[in-house]
């Protein structure tokens, strides 16, 4: 033990947090303290830290008011009963949205389904009449673009 | 941790929080503002904390608060008769220790350092049952407990103009004297 070691382990010991053995070592340690100016800083540290130890043990402890239980608790419980209903009413606004959309869903397909069913009608005419020579759009083209 | 676990963690550590920011007000009425506040601003954010440290948080939280309450306030106020009636009676001469310059010098520690002198001192708790509230080892709560009264003792070593930690005691006494 040196003085150096009983300062680093001086609050652990007065805290009562060191093994027996330790304790025992720091005990004999300040007991045998001389005349020694090292020692008496020793013991002037040790006895700061007491005298906190004791100001701090008796500073008054005050009690929590009741009161203040009850009204924590339904503040708390007003936020819950709030969320719940936002919750709630989230939950019954997602289903015309949805119908909304299903229901764009399927109008656009039907638009889509019935535009290109019309375009394809109409291809069909053109290549049809092209097909068997008849006089159309093809044989005009090849009449007037020219190309004879 | 889960809101249904809230009331009994209020129930658990409302009187802990409730002295530890006395320390940082003078008026009850302040205190139950700020107790309030902080258990709620808990409550809100509780899915997101960890049961764990959930200790060290509120003491976090209500460190936080607190300090910002004091900024806010910082300013002197009229504040009209009525008020003080609710303010700490010092008008007694206290017989040995000042708290005010404990509790000042608490203030001015950084939060983990005023937490763990608080739960040590205020709740006579031990360096294992310190590390089991806030989740962290023994070795750090020791630590933590050294550099904590060290700073301290350098505080109220200034207060007392460089003389010993103990003087306070006696100018006190020879105050209360007078």
């Amino acid at each position: 033990m040196t003085c150096r070691k009983f300062r680093k382990d001086l609050i652990p010991w007065l805290d009562g947090e060191l093994k027996p053995e330790q304790a025992q070592a720091m005990q004999s340690w300040f007991d045998s303290c001389g005349q020694a100016r090292q020692c008496s800083v020793c013991r002037k540290l040790a006895d700061e830290y007491r005298s906190f130890h004791r100001a701090f043990q008796s500073t008054p402890q005050t009690e929590f008011p009741a009161f203040l239980h009850s009204r924590i608790m339904d503040t708390v419980k007003a936020r819950e009963a709030k969320a719940q209903r936002r919750a709630h009413s989230l939950r019954w606004q997602t289903v015309p949205v949805a119908i909304a959309v299903l229901l764009s869903l399927y109008v656009g397909s039907l638009v889509g389904v019935k535009t290109f069913s019309t375009q394809n009608t109409n291809s069909r005419d053109l290549s049809t009449r092209a097909s068997f020579g008849e006089n159309g759009l093809v044989s005009t083209l090849y009449t007037n673009g020219g190309i004879e | 941790m889960k809101p249904e676990s809230f009331e009994k963690f209020l129930t658990d550590n409302e009187k802990r929080i409730y002295n530890y920011l006395l320390r940082f007000v003078e008026v009850d009425d302040d205190a139950h503002d700020l107790v309030q506040n902080v258990f709620i601003a808990f409550y809100d954010r509780i899915g997101d904390i960890e049961e764990k440290t959930a200790v060290a948080y509120l003491y976090r939280m209500a460190h936080n608060m607190a300090l910002n309450f004091i900024k806010q306030h910082k300013r002197m106020v009229l504040r009209p008769p009525e008020d003080f009636q609710n303010v700490r009676d010092r008008s007694h001469a206290e017989p040995e220790i000042d708290y005010t310059v404990l509790n000042n010098a608490i203030r001015e520690l950084p939060i983990k350092l005023s937490t763990v002198i608080h739960l040590q001192y205020y709740e006579n708790l031990s360096y294992k049952e310190i590390s089991l509230k806030l989740g962290i080892s023994v070795k750090a709560v020791e630590s933590l407990l050294v550099r904590a009264k060290k700073q301290l003792r350098k505080k109220i070593m200034k207060e007392n103009g460089g003389g010993n930690v103990s003087n306070y005691r006696q100018t006190d006494s020879a105050l209360a004297e007078q």
